[in-house]
C-alpha cells in the first residue's frame, strides 16, 4: 500500500494531467473500491459500471482533494455517494428482480474465470439474505462500520452523518438483520 | 445439456463449499442468536468478493478519464470565451454611454463650448465679414481680386482659430 505522502506526491502529478500517476492510484485503490461497491449493490457488473464511474469523478475532482482526510476515506465518500444514488433509485426494482441462485443459471461471458464468477454469486445470496430489506443508509453504515471496520469518525467522515444518526442507523439494521434471521428460523437455507 | 448439467454441478459444489465453513457454525441447534449473526457477519467479511478482468477495468478507467479531461478541457475554453465576450459586452456598453453621454447630454465641456462659441458666434462673424467686405470693396479691385481678398482673410481667420484650439488642447493635456 502507498503511503499517504506518496500519495500526495501521485495527486500532484495527476494535477497535472500525468495519466501514469493516475494509473497508480487506480491500481492501489481498485480493489479496495470494488469491494465496498460490491457488497453494497451485490451485482457484480453494476459493481464494476459504478466502480469506473467511481474514478472518473475522482479524476474529475482532484482538484477539490484538500488533505483534510486521507485519501481513502476520500474516495470512500466518493464510492458511497454513488452506491447511495444507485440503491436509492434501484430499491424498489431490486427487491422483485431477485432471483434464487439454485433456480438461475449463472452466465458466462468468455474468458471469466467459473469459480471466481460462483464465489462472487455465492456471497451476493449471503449479503441479501439478510440486508435485502435495509434502506440504503443502514446499508451504507452497516458495510462500513461493521463488514469495512471503519472508525465511527471516519464513518461520520465518509457519509456526513453523525455521530448518533450513525449508531441508531447500525442499530435499526442490526436489529433487522436479526429479525430476518430469527424468521428464518435457521441461518442456513 | 451435458455442459449445462455439468456446470449447474459444478454451481452447487461450489456453492456448497464456499458456505459450509458458515453451514456447519449455523446449523447447530445450541448456537445463540448473536453467534449466527457473528457467523454470519464473520463470512459476509472474509467471503471478499473477486474483480474478474481487472485489467478490462483499467483500460476502461483510463479510456474514461481521457476522453473526460477532453470535455473539462473543452468546458474551460468555453468558459473562458465566455468570460471574455461578457468583459467586452461590458466595455461596449461602457464606450457607448461615454459616446452619447459626451455627444448628447453633456456637450458643453470646455473645449466644445470655446470651439462652438467661437464658430457660432455670429454677430463677430458678420461685423468681420463687414469689415473685410467694405476694405475690399474700398480698393475698388476686380472681383477676382475680391475674392481672393476674402479667401485671404478667411484662410488667415481659420488660422487663428486652429491656434486658439491647439492652445485649449494643450492647457487640457497639460492639467492632466
Amino acid at each position: 500500500m502507498i503511503h499517504e505522502e506518496q500519495i500526495k506526491t501521485i495527486i500532484q502529478r495527476c494535477r497535472k494531467n500525468d495519466y501514469s500517476a493516475f494509473a497508480l492510484l487506480v491500481e492501489q485503490h481498485r480493489d479496495m473500491i470494488f469491494r465496498l461497491v460490491f457488497r453494497m449493490i451485490c451485482d457484480e457488473e453494476e459493481a464494476k459500471d459504478i466502480t469506473q464511474d467511481v474514478f472518473v469523478k475522482i479524476w474529475l475532482s482532484l482538484d477539490s482533494y484538500n488533505g483534510d482526510y486521507r485519501f481513502s476515506t476520500w474516495i470512500y465518500r466518493i464510492a458511497c455517494n454513488a452506491c447511495y444514488d444507485f440503491l436509492r433509485s434501484q430499491r424498489h426494482i431490486r427487491a422483485s428482480s431477485f432471483v434464487d441462485l439454485s433456480d438461475s443459471d449463472v452466465k458466462l461471458s468468455s474468458g471469466e474465470d467459473i469459480e471466481q464468477v460462483l464465489d462472487n454469486k455465492a456471497l451476493v445470496e449471503l449479503i441479501l439474505r439478510y440486508t435485502e430489506e435495509l434502506t440504503p443508509k443502514q446499508k451504507m453504515v452497516f458495510m462500513l462500520r461493521d463488514v469495512e471496520e471503519l472508525e465511527v469518525k471516519e464513518v461520520q467522515e465518509i457519509t456526513g452523518l453523525s455521530a448518533e444518526k450513525i449508531k441508531s442507523n447500525l442499530y435499526q439494521a442490526r436489529k433487522q438483520i436479526r429479525l430476518k434471521m430469527e424468521k428464518d428460523g435457521e441461518v442456513v437455507v | 445439456m451435458n455442459q449445462k448439467n455439468c456446470m449447474n454441478l459444478k454451481n452447487s459444489m461450489n456453492l456448497k463449499k464456499k458456505i459450509s465453513q458458515y453451514d456447519r457454525m449455523a446449523q447447530d441447534d445450541r448456537m445463540d442468536e448473536n453467534l449466527k449473526y457473528n457467523a454470519w457477519l464473520n463470512a459476509v467479511k472474509t467471503n471478499q468478493p473477486m474483480l474478474s478482468d481487472p485489467e478490462g477495468l483499467m483500460r476502461n478507467i483510463m479510456s474514461d478519464i481521457q476522453s473526460a479531461q477532453v470535455k473539462k478541457s473543452s468546458k474551460k475554453i468555453e468558459k473562458i470565451w465566455k468570460m471574455v465576450a461578457s468583459a467586452s459586452a461590458v466595455a461596449a456598453m461602457f464606450l457607448l454611454c461615454l459616446f452619447v453621454y459626451e455627444i448628447d447630454l453633456h456637450p458643453n465641456s470646455e473645449l466644445n463650448t470655446a470651439v462652438s462659441t467661437d464658430q457660432f458666434d455670429d454677430s463677430a462673424l458678420k461685423q468681420r465679414f463687414a469689415a473685410f467686405s467694405d476694405e475690399c470693396s474700398n480698393n475698388k479691385e476686380s472681383s477676382v481680386k475680391l475674392k481672393k481678398c476674402i479667401l485671404k482673410r478667411w484662410q488667415e481667420q481659420r488660422e487663428v482659430q486652429a491656434q486658439k484650439k491647439m492652445q485649449l488642447l494643450e492647457k487640457r493635456y497639460s492639467y492632466n
